[in-house]
This record gives C-alpha cells, structure tokens and sequence, in this order.
C-alpha cells in the first residue's frame, strides 16, 4: 500500500462497509452477527454437553458469564421474580459482549454496534419486553397511569409533569438505551482509525519530527485498544442492567 | 437507586423536560410568528422547572 | 512531499458556540460533585441528607448545559 494514499481523516463513510457480493446485502456486519450468533449458541452448547462437578475451563466460564448475569444483574436490581427474566437478560449480555468484542478482534476490527440499527433492535426487543410485562401485570391504564403520573403531587402542575414523565420512560428510555452503546462503539472506532491512520499518514510526510509523532499516534492506539476492550466490557454491562431496571420497575407493584 | 442510575435518571428527566416543552414553545413560535425564538427558551426555562421539581421529587 | 494533514475547516459556528457554553457547567459540576466528595468523607453522616441537595445542583447546572446544545440546533442557520 501506498503510505500516501492513506484515507485521513476517517469520517463516518469509513462505517458503511461495501457489499460482499455486489447487489446483494451481505456485509461485513452481516456476517459478524452470524458469527456471533453461532459463536454463543456453540459455545454454550458445547460447554454444557456434559457437565462436570468439576468444571472444564469453557464449563467455568459459562457458567461464571451465567451467574454473573443471573445473580449480579438480574437477582439484584429486578428481586424475587428474576428467574422469568435471567435467561433473556444473559443472552443479551453475551451477545452485547460478543459484538462489541469484535471491535478489536484482528481482521474484524469494527463493532456492528456502530451502526445505530443493531443495538436500535436490541433497545426495541427490550422495550417490547418491558411495556408487555408492565401491561400484564397493571393493565393497560394501570401501566400507563404508572408510567406518566408521579405520585404524591398536587394535581395542579400534573399538565407540566405528565408530558415530562411520558417522555421520559416511554421515548427516552429506549432511545438513551440504543444510542448509549451506539454513540460508545462508534466514537471507540473511530479514535483507532484517527490514531492509526493519523500514524501512517504521519510517517508518509517523510519528515522525522513527523516521523516520530507518529511513533507516538501508533503507540497510542495500541494503549486505546486495550482501553476499548474494557469500554465493550462496561457498555454490556450498562445495557443489561439498565434492561433489569426497567423490567423490574414495570412489575413492581406501587410506588 | 445507586448513584450511577440516578444520575441518569436525571439526566433523563433534564433531556425530556428540555426537549418536550422547548419543543412546545417551538411550536408556538413557529405558529404565532415570535420573534427570536423567545417562546422556544421560555417553554425550556418552564421544562427545567418542571423537571428539577420532578428529579428533587423522585430523589429524596 | 505531500501535504496530507492539511484539512480545510468548515462546519456551524453554533457547534463551537455550545462548546463554549459547556465550559462553565464542566467546571461547576466539578465544584458540586468534589464539594459533597469532600463533605461525606469529612462528615460520613452528613452523606444521606446532602444527596438531595447534590441531586438539586447537579440537574440546574446540566440543565444549562443542555440549553447550550438545545439552543445550538435552534440558532443553527447554516444547517
């Protein structure tokens, strides 16, 4: 490759991948969600085949991944009737986990998170989730007297309120839930492409100061690799507790 | 509510407060022809009110 | 010797304007959030009824962040 045609700066075209097969809609994206789909279920699978008293290294892990999620995230912040919920909260962390992951796995090296439409359907399934367990356990006026009045208010400043609060937990909610992940996933891409393409084009002036700043662009991008690899850690960890705090807080009964 | 989700949860009311009655005045300006979008800054100095009163409610 | 680094600039001045304006709320959200770090650890007891007023300064003041960027898109005449 020629240094001086390096493509700086990035810019948000650096995320529309081209089609594999051209007319077809396969993408790279397409094909990391398959991965990751089958990386889980095989995973999973496998390493609970035939379970041990004493664990295999992948039985260990699932089930560290599992407890985790079902003791830490759901057990914890939804309360008694967390079994119902553990499994969905637990594929949704490991599959969070799993894309965001790719971000710095070599050759894959970009998160399908960083288009708003992955992590746009995973913020839908949970507002699905939680709007039908709320309707289900209030009713449908129940649910929605519960998320849009605030309780223990004179009724007088209820017109200023209700748009507030109806805005907030039935608009806001999923929407801060899918952009979270999304704006985190693209802004981690997109400072390693500034870093490492800022590199090579640092080093294709010729010039040695410029050579060197360089050197330090490359090294930086190694230090905000590992970096980004704790950031797809947390993200997943953010999505699925704030999912358990929803659900938890469209069954439980009151205020 | 430990303090990371409270800070959210404030975060929330401040952006739907903000947003949703802004929004409202917005629409009055565009409506009634205000000069200055004078009613888009009042409905969100109204929204903040509103929201603050909302998060002090929820919070303590 | 080819010049790849230099970037023309353009874009909406409103951008940088709520820049600017984030500045000030930057700063006093530091101010809040050290002063009641400072208060509980001085005076563990005093952590729970101080929250509230906690709460109360950090929505004002991100209120008037918010302001910044929702003013930012209203004045932004060269979308």
């Amino acid at each position: 490759m020629n240094l001086a045609e390096v493509p700086f700066p990035p810019s948000v075209e650096d995320f529309f991948l081209p089609s594999l097969a051209a007319g077809y809609w396969v993408t790279k994206f397409t094909l990391m969600i398959w991965i990751a789909v089958a990386a889980i279920i095989v995973f999973y699978l496998l390493a609970y085949r035939n379970p041990k008293l004493v664990p295999t290294r992948a039985q260990w892990l699932a089930e560290a991944v599992y407890g985790f999620s079902r003791d830490s995230i759901s057990r914890d912040v939804i309360g008694p009737e967390s079994a119902r919920f553990a499994p969905y909260i637990a594929t949704l962390f490991t599959f969070v986990i799993v894309t965001n992951v790719f971000g710095i796995i070599p050759f894959l090296q970009v998160s399908p998170n960083s288009h708003i439409a992955f992590p746009a359907v995973l913020a839908i399934l949970s507002y699905i989730l939680y709007v039908y367990v709320g309707i289900r356990r209030h009713g449908f006026v129940g649910f929605l007297k519960k998320m849009t009045v605030t309780p223990g208010v004179p009724w007088v400043i209820y017109p200023l309120l209700v748009p507030i609060e109806a805005f907030t937990n039935l608009v806001n909610r999923p929407l801060t839930l899918a952009v979270r992940l999304f704006a985190n996933m693209f802004a981690g891409h997109l400072i390693l492409l500034v870093f490492t393409l800022g590199g090579f084009a640092l080093f294709a002036t010729g010039n040695i100061f410029y050579f060197a700043v360089g050197g330090v662009s490359m090294i930086f991008a190694i230090v905000m690799t590992t970096f980004e690899f704790g950031i797809a850690l947390l993200q997943a960890y953010v999505f699925a507790i704030l999912t358990a705090f929803y659900v938890g807080d469209a069954i439980e009964e009151g205020h | 509510m430990s303090g990371v989700n409270a800070g959210w949860a404030a975060i929330s009311y401040l952006i739907a407060g903000i947003g949703v009655w802004g929004f409202i005045g917005w629409l009055l300006d565009e409506w009634l022809g205000i000069p200055q979008h004078f009613g888009t800054m009042v409905g969100m100095i109204i929204g903040m009110a509103g929201a603050v009163y909302l998060i002090v409610k929820r919070m303590s | 010797m080819v010049d790849v680094l230099a970037v023309g600039v353009n874009g909406s001045l409103s951008s940088i304007g709520y820049g600017l304006a984030a500045i000030g709320p930057g700063i006093g959200l530091g101010i809040v959030f050290g002063a009641y770090i400072q208060a509980s650890a001085r005076q563990p007891e005093s952590a729970a009824p101080n929250r509230t007023w906690l709460i109360l300064g950090f929505a004002i003041i991100e209120a008037l962040a918010l302001f910044g960027l929702a003013l930012a898109f209203v004045f932004n005449t060269n979308a």
